[in-house]
């Protein structure tokens, strides 16, 4: 078990590591010079104050080269400095990271809180009005986009309630309501699709289970419903939905990046923002490093998780 | 045995009607059962795949899926279940009536210890501690068996064999000492070897606890081995009907004699076909209105496209009953003795 964790671990080093070579060569092939975007609205700039930013920066090395120092530097924790105001990445990234693991968090929880009864009781109440109305919410809520859905909140209660969201974050720990004021809606808009895919995903597993040999075999002892749905039934269900939850977290994580940005508020999404349109690679990279860094450790949590519930997964 | 059959029967199904729903339309799976299980005998019920064997056994239960009894009923200790509420047959689950499924592989719950799935009819029904249970499951593996049972009883389905999972099913079905067990072709899943020893398994098993057995099957050998008493089902209904021997040895019905020879013979010639009914058991969509045999039966007359009702008989001084109108000694008139003859 701690040999496969450990294997996993260092096979998600090397995800990490690949992503990371992509997303620093994708970086420097978009068009746009970085120099020439932060130096634009200087008025009178000469080429050699251009060439020596460009120095400055390290960008008239050859990519490689650029990669590898780059590299030298992230293995000692160093995630380099920011091209906008010489701060440092990685404590930039350290200090906006726990809003957007808040963020990302709530809306996995609303995802998971919602989706597992609703799917449940579609499952239970198979074919019946009710389920008809719940797998047509399901299927309006995978297919939403999540910033439209966040649109449409900002709009809607403005206009009917006079209320928008806050412009300040406000810290948990500072005054955790208004904290929870700001970040349900984007968690609601963030964990509707899934919710949504959850609770599919459960009423589909849950049905499939429920025909099988070995529910008849719980049935034939004379036990409860209560017990065939919730014993049985139940955690052999789990097993997809847990694969699904790993993938979701993927979503979530991506979407954190719009919507911080739509909602103001300033976590690791909104950095990673600002920080494609000043062309600061990075920090841009230094972010992409710690979602693909979560979403390898998630996933790692769910392949450990299946072994927890299925004593057939040993490793 | 003349003692068991005069005691009230166990279990009385009497003109047991079973439909499904298929999406929009209903089928009748079983037409009109009748059957009788007394105290500590043995009954198999025999017949194609089909015919309605299982679905009876699982009506007496009502574990029909999206299935229901349409008529008919089903009286436990003369107590009439056909309409009883969801509770009682819970307390009659697992508890008077027992029940062993096929496929040992796949009746098993894999992400619980079988430790914890036979405990859970006793902390149900008998209300015994997580202590005691655990006890007693280990006693009912040693009992059916199961090498090491203090051990194996920690070890999940998936780290046993199938002859072992079906044993374990046994113990399950045992566990709160039923009166009745309901064994659903309880070796069709296993090799030959491992059949022999759960068949034998099960006749000790009921020797010891007086459990009476209905057990299902299509191989007739088992019947012969196994039962006091057959039950031969065709097409959702019961074509005959006897004491086991009797009626292996003169079945009375076509449908029985032609199952009968279709039994592979150690001395048939290895070149020659396996013997075989000619033609398929009508759709149930398209069961003919009278004998439902007619289609395959060599014997097949005009009387035989009225609804056929049972008939019974004395063969060799036994009761039988037979499902068929030549068996009537009342019928049998020069007519039907000269339309066999032209058959010959």
């Amino acid at each position: 078990m701690i040999a496969y964790a450990a294997r996993r671990f260092v096979y998600g080093l090397l995800v990490l590591l690949i992503v990371t070579a992509m997303v620093f060569i994708t970086l420097r092939a978009i068009p746009g010079d970085v120099v020439r975007v932060q130096l634009a609205d200087s008025p009178g700039v000469t080429e050699e104050q251009i060439a020596q930013r460009t120095a400055e920066l390290g960008l008239d090395q050859p990519v490689y080269s650029q990669f590898f120092v780059f590299m030298g530097g992230a293995l000692r924790g160093d995630l380099g400095t920011s091209f906008q105001d010489n701060a440092s990445v990685t404590a930039e990234i350290l200090h906006r990271l726990p809003i957007t693991l808040e963020l990302g968090f709530l809306a996995i929880l609303l995802g998971v809180l919602l989706g597992l009864p609703l799917g449940l009781i579609s499952a239970i109440r198979k074919n019946t009005l009710l389920d008809q109305f719940l797998r047509l919410v399901s299927v309006v809520g995978i297919s939403i986009p999540n910033f439209w859905l966040a649109l449409l909140f900002i709009t809607y209660l403005s206009l009917w309630f006079q209320w928008s969201p806050p412009l300040v974050y406000v810290g948990p720990f500072e005054d955790l309501s208004q904290n929870l004021v700001h970040m349900t809606l984007p968690a609601i808009a963030l964990g509707t699709a899934a919710m949504a895919s959850i609770s599919r995903m459960l009423r589909s597993s849950m049905l499939e289970v429920m025909g099988s040999n070995f529910i008849r075999t719980v049935r034939a002892r004379g036990a409860s419903e209560w017990n065939v749905i919730f014993k049985h039934a139940g955690r052999n269900s789990t097993i997809p939905v847990f694969t699904l939850l790993g993938l979701q977290v993927g979503a979530v994580l991506g979407g954190t990046v719009i919507l911080e940005s739509i909602f103001s508020i300033p976590g690791m999404g909104s950095l990673i923002f600002e920080s494609v349109q000043f062309r600061d690679y990075p920090m841009v990279l230094g972010c992409v490093i710690f979602y693909g860094g979560l979403f390898i450790m998630v996933n790692l949590l769910v392949d450990v998780a299946y072994a927890a519930i299925d004593p057939r997964i040993r490793y | 045995m003349t003692s068991r059959h005069d005691s009230a029967p166990l279990l009385v199904i009497d003109d047991l009607h079973v439909e499904f729903d298929t999406g929009g339309s209903t089928v009748e799976a079983v037409s009109g059962v009748d059957l009788e299980i007394r105290a500590g005998e043995t009954v198999a019920v025999v017949g194609e795949s089909g015919s309605g064997k299982s679905v009876t056994a699982m009506a007496v239960l009502q574990l029909l899926g999206n299935g229901r009894i349409s008529g008919g009923s089903v009286t436990w200790d003369g107590t009439d279940i056909t309409h009883a509420s969801n509770k009682k047959l819970r307390s009659i689950r697992g508890n008077d009536i027992a029940v062993v499924f096929q496929d040992p592989m796949t009746s098993l719950d894999p992400l619980y210890s079988i430790g914890n799935q036979l405990s859970e009819a006793l902390r149900l029904h008998q209300r015994m501690s997580r202590k005691q249970a655990r006890e007693r499951a280990i006693e009912l593996l040693g009992m059916v068996g199961i090498p090491d049972p203090a051990h194996k009883v920690d070890a999940y389905p998936h780290q046993l064999s199938g002859g072992q999972r079906q044993r374990v099913m046994i113990a399950g079905a045992l566990a709160c000492t039923p009166r009745l067990m309901i064994a659903d072709e309880p070796t069709t899943a296993l090799d030959v070897t491992v059949e022999a020893q759960v068949l034998n398994l099960m006749r000790d098993l009921q020797r010891e606890t007086g459990v009476a057995l209905m057990l299902i099957t299509h191989d007739m050998g088992v019947v012969g081995e196994m039962a006091d008493r057959v039950v031969v089902f065709y097409a959702g209904y019961v074509v005959e009907s006897g004491l086991a021997d009797d009626v292996l040895n003169h079945p009375q019905h076509p449908y029985t004699q032609a199952l009968l020879t279709a039994i592979p013979r150690r001395d048939t010639p290895r070149d020659e076909p396996m013997p075989a009914i000619p033609g398929t058991v009508p759709g149930l969509h398209e069961m003919p209105a009278g004998c439902r045999f007619i289609t395959r039966c060599p014997y097949a007359a005009e009387r035989c496209s009225e609804p056929q009702e049972i008939v019974r008989l004395e063969v060799a001084g036994k009761q039988r009953d037979v499902r068929c109108w030549r068996a009537d000694p009342a019928h049998r008139t020069s007519a039907t003795i000269e339309s066999e003859l032209e058959v010959l």
